[in-house]
């Protein structure tokens, strides 16, 4: 029964089906709200208002011709979007869904969580690698150039809330700010919020951190080889690291209370889709900028800020103390 | 990029307006005066010279003409009836860029550009269309 029960969580929910119904309509979210910010309609076509297009263009892409190139590690070419979405479904797992707790939380979860969220950068630069094609190969080193400039700040920013509520577990801190009355922490970290709203946004490779993906330079950048299924499993991992990502901002700076099934996972939808909104706004709002700026930009303004956050959560502790 | 937060009022009014782009295909899309469709033909205007045919710079016309022999007999003492001439056009849409320029050298304004645009078919042979 306790095998059935945790088979349910780990392929129905919180696992691979809901995680991947979720994360396509918060693509079709953040499409539409993208467009309605242009003026534009957005998907339109399949289903309620184009709900269904994400859906759509996987099953698309599931269809289509699956080719590897003749010079490529055949394997590894393969192995790469399989390990992405295996790494982001897990840190899935531990983001508390309609409880406060997920099913398999424990001290120290955030960790893991954040430690997971990397695979992804990584697959996708040993893609670039094992592809052997010079779009793919710029594209995977712009990757982990990226990656060396936003995971400081990243990891600095979730540190904020983790010191603040004294637990290295998602679902404590989730819960600190509406407990005791400690609401109080949610606008005191405000930078922190900022600085891990942008770096998320650089994880997601999302303008204006595309660099490693523009088409008018790399083409696809480390996708550019990748067609049909295996293209497919890397589109709806980024769908889920997009869930992930909104999901484990929004649980540790926003907080949330226990809810049971309906109210609780209500709350992670509404708080997720919220996160999601604010990316869409800073999408809309930027250009792409160059590799260098983005690195300049991530150690000059994002660690920096994150580090003064850190100092005044570190600060009022110590106030609290005495 | 220090400029992003300039745009972020104007982004956000832009989500309580209405979009400025058109429900297509669930709303008629309005197509502007002049523009260049489908390339149509006037059988009873055209001469067969086919300078259309010509001047098409994708090759996407073809004109046949066919002769029709008079089908009443000649009569003594009069000039023997002319025979018939048939146009046929042919075009191919999967080759037509929509030019124009077969409306522009026709003497006789035999073909010219409707509006239609939604032109799209699941085989070349639905895209050859033959026009009498």
């Amino acid at each position: 029964m306790n095998a059935l029960k945790v088979a349910l969580y780990l392929l129905v929910f919180p696992g691979f089906a809901f995680q991947s119904i979720f994360s396509t309509w918060l693509e079709w979210l953040d499409r539409k709200l993208y467009a309605r910010m242009q003026n534009r309609r957005g998907p339109l076509y399949t289903g309620w208002s184009g709900m269904m297009q994400p859906v759509a263009d996987i099953i698309k892409l599931l269809a289509k011709e699956d080719i590897t190139p003749s010079h490529a590690d055949k394997k590894a070419f393969a192995f790469m979007p399989v390990l992405s979405l295996a790494a982001v479904i897990t840190a899935g797992l531990y983001i508390p869904v309609w409880h406060l707790s997920s099913f398999n939380s424990f001290e120290g979860d955030i960790v893991v969580v954040a430690y997971l969220l990397t695979i992804p950068s990584f697959s996708l630069f040993l893609a670039g690698w094992f592809s052997v094609s010079p779009y793919s190969l710029l594209g995977g080193t712009r990757v982990l150039t990226q990656l060396f400039a936003y995971e400081v700040p990243f990891f600095l920013a979730l540190l904020t809330p983790a010191v603040m509520s004294g637990s290295w577990r998602i679902a404590r801190i989730a819960a600190y700010p509406w407990t005791g009355g400690h609401w109080w922490v949610m606008p005191v970290q405000i930078i922190a919020f900022g600085v891990a709203l942008l770096t998320l946004q650089a994880k997601l490779e999302r303008v204006p951190f595309d660099i490693p993906e523009a088409e008018t330079e790399v083409v696809g950048g480390p996708l550019t080889e990748y067609s049909g299924k295996k293209l497919a499993l890397f589109r709806l991992q980024k769908d889920i690291l997009m869930y992930v990502g909104s999901a484990l901002v929004a649980c540790v700076f926003l907080g949330g209370f226990k809810g049971g099934l309906l109210l609780g996972t209500l709350q992670l939808v509404l708080k997720t889709s919220f996160v999601v909104g604010l990316l869409s706004v800073v999408r809309a709002a930027c250009a792409r900028i160059r590799i260098d700026q983005i690195v300049s930009f991530s150690w000059k303004w994002l660690a920096p800020a994150s580090l003064v956050q850190l100092l005044i959560v570190l600060l009022i502790k110590a106030k609290g103390a005495m | 990029m220090s400029k992003a937060a300039v745009l972020v009022p104007e982004l956000l009014r832009n989500l309580a307006t209405h979009p400025v782009t058109r429900a297509f295909p669930f709303e008629a899309a309005v197509v502007p005066k002049g523009f260049r469709g489908t390339p149509r033909f006037r059988s009873e205007n055209c001469i067969g010279c086919k300078v259309c045919m010509r001047d098409c710079p994708s090759d996407a016309i073809h004109i046949d003409v066919t002769v029709i022999p008079p089908t009443e007999p000649a009569v003594e003492g009069q000039p023997a009836p002319k025979p018939k001439k048939k146009m046929t056009m042919t075009l191919y849409l999967d080759r037509c860029v929509h030019c124009e320029r077969c409306a522009e050298v026709c003497p006789k304004d035999s073909i010219y550009l409707d509006e239609e645009f939604a032109m799209a078919a699941f085989s070349r042979e639905a895209l050859k269309i033959v026009m009498e």
